[in-house]
């Protein structure tokens, strides 16, 4: 099943381990994705939001410094980036997490450790919900 | 717990409630983000000051049961917590493990069923720039190149599929990377109450023989205790040494 977004969407991969990082990146080419770019934490991201622009955030969640949800909810406080998607990567699936995620504004999330083909599904499910939120 | 459709659903409808809300009050914008921080200025003044001091009280009398608090900890909670992480990085990297070398048994015939065609082409095909070929043999020797060519994708595929699952299998570095970070920091503390034990309980006879400034005991925050503490391996050594052990 083939990611439904076009080859050029550009991806922000935040997660401050370089292994997960790579998985991603590696799950994406193989999609056939080549604009990815990388960010070790929170901060870091903010600032390549600000100078690129990104069309999908994929963030880890526990990360040191700023937290994924503490970059989600920076990233909703800025209008621009109010509908961009973001997906959040939890390591486990319990019920509170889900829920915070989903009242701050994440578009959608997965459990680590994930297999590719959850992660396109995901994804998918992501760019769903933006077509039907914005209409589009 | 695992991913379920249920928390998918949960997903679903908090999302869908939250943006139904969004549509219905435009007029306030960012509000996700004024609600979470609303709820972080509800907290008064008052309440923190209480709560410190309640920590201080909680922190002082854990301090003033003695140090044998320390031995239950360690040997009731600490070490067997430290035990469980350890086992559970055992149990992935072996898992890692094995995945890897899965993929890497299944892709190995592959590689060699295809370094073998592909010789035997080359030969045959060398035969036929040469004029060595029947016209038979030509026609066979097309037909077979070409069923090579249609099947090579999928045998391809195989393949990524089988990088991929070894590129997936590395996120054991990140699974275990946090629990030895944890486990390394309880095996830490648990030294460190073992030699302020060991500190706390020294003969007399043997106190005047030992440097005065190894007999403060490591703590976990160095700059707060400032010269006095024992902050580095070296200094747990000299200790150890000095006291003959």
């Amino acid at each position: 099943m083939p990611i439904n977004a076009p080859p050029t969407t550009t991806f922000l991969v935040v997660d401050d381990s370089p292994t997960m990082r790579r998985i991603v990146r590696n799950v994406l080419q193989d999609n056939g994705f080549e604009n990815i770019v990388e960010a070790d934490d929170g901060t870091t991201a903010i600032e390549m939001l600000k100078a690129k622009k990104v069309d999908v955030v994929i963030t880890d969640w526990n990360m040191p410094t700023m937290t994924g949800l503490e970059l989600l909810k920076v990233i909703r406080s800025f209008p621009q980036w109010s509908a961009l998607p973001v997906l959040m990567v939890t390591s486990e699936a319990r019920k509170e997490n889900i829920i915070a995620a989903a009242q701050a504004g994440a578009t959608g999330y997965i459990v680590k450790p994930f297999t590719p083909e959850t992660l396109v599904e995901k994804l998918n499910k992501v760019f769903e919900r933006i077509s039907v939120t914005t209409g589009a | 717990m695992q991913d379920s459709p249920e928390l998918e659903a949960l997903f679903d409808q908090v999302y869908a409630e939250l943006h139904q809300h969004n549509r219905s009050s435009e007029q306030s914008s960012g509000n996700i983000h004024d609600l979470s921080c609303e709820q972080n200025e509800c907290i008064p003044e008052p309440y923190y000051s209480q709560l410190g001091s309640l920590l201080r009280r909680l922190h002082s009398t854990l301090q003033e049961l003695g140090y044998d608090r320390s031995i239950e900890y360690a040997v009731g909670d600490a070490l067997p917590d430290t035990v469980e992480r350890l086992d559970f990085v055992r149990k992935v990297t072996a898992e890692a493990a094995t995945k890897v070398l899965d993929a890497t048994d299944s892709i190995k015939p592959i590689h060699q069923r295809l370094r073998a065609e592909m010789q035997q082409f080359a030969q045959q095909w060398q035969r036929c720039a040469q004029g060595s070929l029947s016209l038979e043999e030509f026609k066979q020797l097309v037909n077979d190149t070409l069923i090579f060519f249609q099947n090579a994708p999928s045998t391809l595929d195989l393949l990524q599929q089988h990088l991929t699952q070894i590129v997936m299998a590395q996120d054991f570095q990140d699974r275990t990377n946090q629990v030895l970070g944890r486990a390394i920091e309880i095996t830490k503390t648990v030294e460190s109450e073992l030699v302020k034990l060991l500190v706390n309980g020294i003969p007399p006879d043997r106190k005047a023989t030992i440097n005065n400034d190894l007999l403060q005991g490591p703590v976990v925050n160095p700059d707060r205790e400032g010269d006095r503490a024992l902050i580095n391996q070296a200094q747990v050594d000299a200790l150890l040494e000095s006291l003959g052990f």
